[in-house]
């Protein structure tokens, strides 16, 4: 299919707004940006693309998808759906599933699974230990040719440091990047909110933000010893941040990211115990998060994830602890983040570039070329549309969105490898 | 935080201390002192609560405090029913939720709460039909409101102006549901001056922004206090690493008739029990003229009679 967007915004690969494009798009890729319309195929699709902004290949890199594992509520069309609606055309799953994703079949099956239901790029993180035990490491290179994009243990580090060590130097042998999730397993276990008086008060159990800054620590000597390419997920502490930006500086090879609830909500959101705040790692204070903001200005901060996680409604009606921790992301991400940009006052580019241009170049090693690129991935966002995410309009199987808020902007269209798969 | 157990100043459940007023505090003292004056003119019982059928659902195990309301509860002529969920439905896997809207459904007027997790009683109370009332009789480290005003309603007793008084806490304040719930209704009062005494693994993160001074040292922490409040300690923080061993807290934070002699003369020692002699508290303190450990207990039962009525009164 060829398609004519006229009137479109583009958010470029050189993290730049180019407005008033009309985009041809012809064999999965970008023939021309136009300036008149003679040389194309008549019977081409007209898109009008006023009010919308192009963003090419969102690309999210901590997502939870229960699969395999929750196959009987068809969770995996409705996540895969969610992604789509919220333009997130590039989806890293991690492999805290059920069996956990440590063997080539595992990867083979979701990612052939998820293509039946639409063409998304799903990148699936395998796990580093078998079982995510932590004791034995898992066949690395056959979890990588089967479609595995990088190596995570999601929320269950290792604790044997020998094992951690050797996974450094496995997966270093053969350019892997270690998607690591820093949380001290004996100081994280049991915990549900930031350690502070607000969880003192409530009289939730705190983590401590050594967890966090300790598990950093370990793995960073670990890569400026054996050069193995890191990144830290979901980062939540100033103190993480500030230990981060050294370690660049030193040249450590080493990128973040951080979900985007710690950016949207802070451990005072959590008084009243409504469990949609129950989120992994715990919100954490109003300073922890001006930091936050002010290291996706400086850069410390590569990438914002979505942290989707999609919760069954009877797992959340609970009492905050023993709740499930999660919410649901994918279709509010993109609409989310306009709003950040707003309410904090930051550039949009800035924003969308983390959650497009760099996670893709972390993930690929190299830059997104929207114009050169055969395959193109974007979504068109309409910032003329206004709506609530109710549980009515979302697609996703978890109805845990914290917020209830009217939404500016949404995604009307997405593309993958040049082909329109969803259109609002 | 929502107080969702306020509706226009009026109590409609009684989650924790925090975000009530001195005045419905006060309401609750003076009832409580109604009582307190039946049972003097040997009343045993009123029919306030004739009719009513009150649930006690412990999620975690107690006797002193179901009893105390089981007691305040048949005081006031209600029906009682006490329900050991842990040994019932929530072991074949029932929800809290489906739990409590069964026995609505056997028509509860009101559930006195238990649970190991803190917000349990906040979030059956926002769940359930609005004509049924909540009493929070312990949730996780959180609060366990009635426990808090019996303890104020017994120093009120012995001591005459909140407003001039020292009170310090004793023992694990980090764990402890009841020193929130002390600390909180003693602010309300009045109170200038709340210091917790603990080791700092006992030591809650951020407690001073509950408006308390903490102290790492027993014997400087009760000097010239008017009351002390001891917390008792449980065994099960010897195996997480928070104290060496029993006798070593006890030679820290026992309270002895040594370490009392520094508090003033006319002060008052009070614990919520059960006490472990010998472990947090010397035997002869605890028996001494200077303890109101049992009149806490017999307070306790017109403090939750007060309540129960309050809540349970036609607006």
């Amino acid at each position: 299919m060829k398609y004519l967007i006229k009137n479109i915004n583009v958010f470029d690969s050189n993290s730049e707004i180019q407005t008033n494009q009309n985009i041809y798009i012809s064999k999965g890729k970008i023939e021309n940006f136009l300036h008149n319309e003679n040389n194309i195929d008549k019977k081409c699709q007209i898109i009008d693309g006023t009010n919308k902004l192009l963003v090419p290949v969102i690309t999210d890199l901590y997502s939870n998808l229960k699969t395999p594992g929750e196959e009987h509520r068809s969770i995996l069309d409705q996540e895969i759906s969610a992604a789509i609606a919220g333009g997130v055309t590039n989806v890293c799953c991690h492999p805290a599933t059920d069996p956990v994703l440590d063997e080539p079949s595992l990867i083979k099956n979701l990612i052939s699974k998820a293509n039946k239901i639409f063409p998304i790029n799903i990148k699936p993180f395998a796990a580093i230990t078998k079982n995510l035990a932590g004791e034995q490491l898992s066949e690395m290179k056959e979890l990588f040719d089967a479609g595995a994009i990088g190596f995570s243990q999601a929320e269950q580090p290792i604790i044997d440091t020998k094992v951690l060590l050797r996974a450094f130097e496995y997966a270093k042998t053969f350019g892997f990047t270690l998607f690591l999730r820093p949380a001290e397993n004996y100081l994280s276990k049991n915990t549900y909110a930031n350690e502070s008086s607000i969880a003192t008060r409530l009289g939730l159990k705190g983590s401590n933000r050594n967890s966090e800054i300790i598990e950093i620590l370990k793995y960073l000597a670990l890569s400026k010893d054996i050069g193995t390419k890191i990144h830290l997920s979901k980062i939540s502490c100033r103190e993480s941040l500030e230990i981060i930006e050294k370690a660049k500086n030193a040249n450590i090879n080493v990128t973040c990211d951080v979900s985007i609830n710690q950016l949207l909500f802070n451990e005072q959101d959590i008084d009243g115990y409504n469990s949609n705040y129950h989120l992994v790692p715990p919100l954490r204070s109003k300073i922890d998060q001006k930091e936050i903001f002010n290291s996706i200005q400086n850069d410390v901060i590569d990438a914002i994830s979505s942290d989707h996680c999609p919760v069954d409604l009877d797992k959340k009606m609970l009492p905050f602890e023993e709740s499930e921790p999660g919410a649901s992301s994918f279709e509010t991400f993109l609409p989310l983040i306009f709003k950040i940009a707003q309410d904090h006052q930051i550039n949009i580019t800035k924003l969308l570039s983390k959650i497009s241009l760099e996670p893709y170049k972390i993930l690929n090693n190299k830059k997104y070329d929207l114009k050169k690129c055969s395959n193109i991935d974007f979504c068109l966002y309409d910032e003329s549309l206004s709506w609530i995410p109710s549980q009515s309009l979302i697609k996703t199987s978890g109805k845990n969105i914290p917020f209830e808020y009217e939404l500016q902007g949404r995604v009307s269209h997405t593309f993958v490898d040049g082909e329109k798969i969803y259109e609002l | 935080m929502h107080n969702i157990q306020l509706k226009n100043g009026q109590l409609q459940h009684l989650l924790c201390i925090e975000g009530l007023s001195r005045r419905i505090i006060e309401d609750i003292f003076a009832r409580a002192d109604s009582f307190l004056d039946l049972e003097n003119n040997n009343v045993k019982k009123t029919d306030l609560l004739s009719g009513k059928t009150i649930c006690n659902l412990f999620f975690e195990n107690s006797t002193r405090t179901r009893t105390t309301f089981e007691i305040a509860a048949k005081k006031l002529s209600a029906d009682v029913i006490n329900l050991n969920v842990s040994t019932s439905s929530q072991s074949k896997g029932e929800s809290i939720l489906d739990t409590i809207n069964n026995l609505i459904a056997m028509h509860a007027d009101m559930f006195v709460i238990r649970h190991n997790q803190s917000g349990a009683a906040h979030f059956i109370a926002k769940h359930i039909n609005k004509n049924i009332k909540v009493v929070n009789a312990g949730d996780g480290y959180h609060s366990h409101p009635t426990q808090g005003l019996l303890d104020a309603f017994t120093i009120r007793h012995y001591k005459k102006d909140f407003k001039k008084l020292k009170i310090a806490i004793v023992g694990d304040i980090k764990h402890s549901r009841v020193a929130r719930s002390e600390i909180n209704a003693l602010s309300i009062l009045g109170v200038p001056e709340i210091r917790v005494i603990a080791p700092q693994t006992l030591m809650p993160y951020g407690v001073k922004d509950l408006g308390v001074i903490p102290f790492d040292n027993l014997d400087h922490g009760v000097k010239d206090v008017d009351v002390i409040m001891m917390l008792r300690l449980q065994k099960e923080r010897m195996d997480s690493a928070l104290i060496p061993s029993q006798e070593e807290y006890f030679k820290t934070y026992g309270l002895t008739s040594k370490r009392v002699e520094l508090a003033n003369p006319d002060c008052i020692i009070m614990h919520p029990g059960p006490m472990n002699r010998g472990v947090e508290i010397e035997s002869s303190v605890a028996d001494s003229n200077k303890a109101v450990i049992l009149p806490q207990v017999s307070f306790g039962i017109a403090i939750r009679m007060a309540v129960m009525s309050l809540l349970m009164e036609k607006k």
